[in-house]
């Protein structure tokens, strides 16, 4: 099997003046959760877009499982894809229009009926079945934009910001059926919620300006961002402080609030489960007990660093239509 | 994509949901009422003053038998339907003798055969429907695609067939639901000529019918063709219809506003049938052919440029 999903070589697209995408390259690994992270008009709908072939790419190419996106069809019932604005029939009922999807994978009508019944139950819209999408709330059309990308056995699955507009139960389910739907499928998440990314994904991409800025492992780019957040009952000492510094994993200790202290690890060779390690024998040696701990936002951290976007340097205005 | 990687199954799926959903939509339904009523308001008009003449004849003249009175009213209202295709056969422009008396000569043929030959009642109904279908069919054409262009609901549909298969399927259930409309009007006259009128016989009415319906559901590809075309180039339903309406009324009346000014202009009518499709009615066979094919033609045309542009385009 090919280690790489997709692979994207140096794809351009303009919209009048407005450079939409700039040679833009960068390979999703099969079976992985691929984060594509970007301000908004960064590129991230343009990119999808254009990798379902609803967009022509002005330059570059896009292969998907080894096909290039201009023989698309070859990838017909292997890719889906949630779009971010597109609209589904306003007089057809719902069933009829994703069992119409089916059929068009090639599935016989009453397979393809059920198929998408069990689909619909499991993104919680099963009782809607029947009714029109003006039955819907804005939430329940995205989980149903979702049930449609999850049709079938896709190998890879697009889906551009599926949980913007999703209460937190919904988006927590969403991210949850994700995260299961990876161990079957290579899955790209695009969105602008880096804790969802990190939460979700194990590889990223990030876009600023119609260009990829970094991309790769998340632990390999946050190495030199990793944090670790603590709070504890009471204050840390000058002397609890310093015994921290002393570990040669920790870079810096900052008050993030009372009685609560962010660490700046450095990883050196070692995963971050060994920094963390080192850190609780250091304080509890000294019956330091936290109360809380948290990973911190070394993804934010990373995105603001590579995004210019640290203390509102914040560059020109993304394009308004990518 | 060439047309080679079309799929057949695709196409027929693609096509049978677009007639599903044409009634089930609001515009459908408009087209099917609208083109219901144009047909039947045709008929009404031609056939019910010949319906009362015929009962009041038969009170005030009881002597007379049926069929003479019959006779006597299909005459009156041929004679009231002659001058259709002078006009038609544009007789008055003839610019020398020999030319008028060649149009005149051809007049008189159509005469023989549409009010003589065939049951003159439908002749005249397929005569206005053969002009004024064009204009309806829009109605049911005009969202083939670009309504779901602008919703970018075509989206769901593109990693699952082919852009061919939707723009072809589209077109397909969209032309098969025209034809089906006209065929329901066209039934319902047939009908009511041959079984409530004793004027012609049934097996002619049939018969005659029948062609009708077939040089109709010919007529309807180039226009459903054309809408697909200017369906595929708008992200609006709205400005697809207004396109639609005002480019296939739009070219006979500049055609009309140009033959006034320089005559050579006239020709701007032959971007779509009109200069051709009333032939399909024509009483050489010849003629009729030449319309089909030109029909189809006109057809082939509009799907390739649709077809090209929705290829192309961003959805």
């Amino acid at each position: 099997m090919n280690d790489i999903a997709i692979e994207v070589d140096q794809v351009s697209k303009s919209f009048g003046k407005i450079k939409a995408l700039d040679a833009v390259s960068f390979q999703v690994p099969s079976r992985s959760v691929f984060g594509l992270l970007g301000p908004n008009g960064a590129g991230k709908t343009t990119l999808f877009s254009v990798a379902a072939n609803f967009l022509k790419a002005d330059q570059g190419s896009i292969r998907i499982l080894g096909i290039d996106i201009q023989r698309i069809s070859e990838l017909q019932g292997r890719l889906t894809i949630l779009p971010q604005d597109a609209q589904f029939q306003k007089n057809v009922p719902i069933l009829d229009q994703l069992a119409f999807f089916r059929l068009l994978d090639g599935r016989p009508l009453a397979e393809a009926r059920q198929e998408v019944q069990q689909t619909l139950d499991l993104v919680g819209i099963g009782g809607y079945a029947k009714r029109g999408v003006h039955a819907l709330s804005h939430g329940m059309q995205k989980r149903l934009g979702i049930a449609q990308a999850f049709l079938g056995q896709p190998e890879v699955i697009l889906l551009d910001e599926p949980t913007a507009g999703l209460d937190p139960a919904n988006a927590k389910q969403i991210r949850d059926l994700v995260s299961e739907l990876s161990q079957r499928a290579t899955v790209v998440v695009s969105s602008h919620n880096l804790a969802e990314i990190e939460e979700l994904c194990d590889h990223v991409a990030i876009l600023d300006h119609g260009k990829v800025v970094t991309f790769g492992p998340v632990e390999e780019l946050t190495r030199g961002e990793q944090e670790l957040e603590i709070a504890f009952a009471q204050s840390l000492t000058g002397d609890d402080q310093g015994t921290l510094l002393q570990l040669p994993v920790v870079q810096e200790i900052r008050e993030s609030g009372p009685q609560s202290y962010t660490l700046q690890l450095t990883l050196g060779d070692g995963s971050r489960d060994q920094a963390v390690s080192q850190v609780l024998r250091a304080l509890l040696d000294r019956d330091l007990v936290p109360r809380r701990m948290d990973e911190g936002k070394s993804l934010e951290n990373h995105f603001l660093r590579v995004t210019n976007r640290e203390s509102g340097a914040n560059g020109p205005p993304p394009p308004p239509s990518a | 994509m060439s047309l080679a990687d079309l799929n057949p199954r695709h196409l027929r799926l693609i096509g049978r949901y677009s007639i599903r959903h044409a009634v089930r939509g609001g515009a459908g339904l408009v087209f099917l009422l609208l083109a219901s009523f144009f047909g039947l308001m045709v008929a009404h008009v031609l056939i019910t003053p010949l319906e009362a003449g015929f009962e009041g004849a038969r009170k005030y003249d009881s002597e007379a038998s049926d069929d003479q009175i019959a006779q006597e009213f299909l005459t009156q209202f041929d004679s009231q339907i002659e001058g259709l295709f002078e006009w038609f056969l544009d007789v008055e422009d003839a610019k020398t003798s020999e030319e008028r008396q060649a149009l005149e000569e051809q007049a008189s043929s159509w005469k023989e055969h549409l009010i003589e030959n065939k049951p003159a009642l439908l002749s005249a109904v397929f005569f206005v429907l053969l002009f004024g279908m064009p204009f309806v069919l829009p109605f049911g054409a005009f969202n083939q695609t670009a309504g779901d262009i602008g919703s970018r609901g075509l989206r769901y549909h593109l990693l699952r067939t082919e852009r061919s298969n939707i723009f072809l399927g589209r077109f397909l259930g969209t032309a098969l639901f025209a034809i089906a409309v006209q065929g329901v009007t066209i039934l319902t006259v047939v009908l009511y000529v041959a079984l409530k009128l004793d004027l012609y016989a049934p097996a002619d009415v049939v018969a005659w019918g029948a062609y009708g319906f077939v040089a109709l559901s010919i007529l309807a590809l180039p226009y459903v063709a054309l809408c697909s075309w200017i369906s595929a180039r708008n992200r609006s339903s709205m400005a697809s219809l207004v396109l639609c309406k005002l480019v296939i009324g739009g070219v006979l009346l500049a055609s009309w506003v140009a033959k006034q000014q320089w005559e050579p202009a006239a020709a701007i009518k032959w971007l779509l049938p009109w200069a051709v499709q009333n032939r399909l009615l024509s009483p050489e066979w010849s003629e009729v052919g030449i319309a089909v094919a030109a029909c189809f033609g006109y057809t082939a045309l509009y799907l390739f440029l649709g077809h090209r542009h929705f290829l192309r385009r961003d959805l």
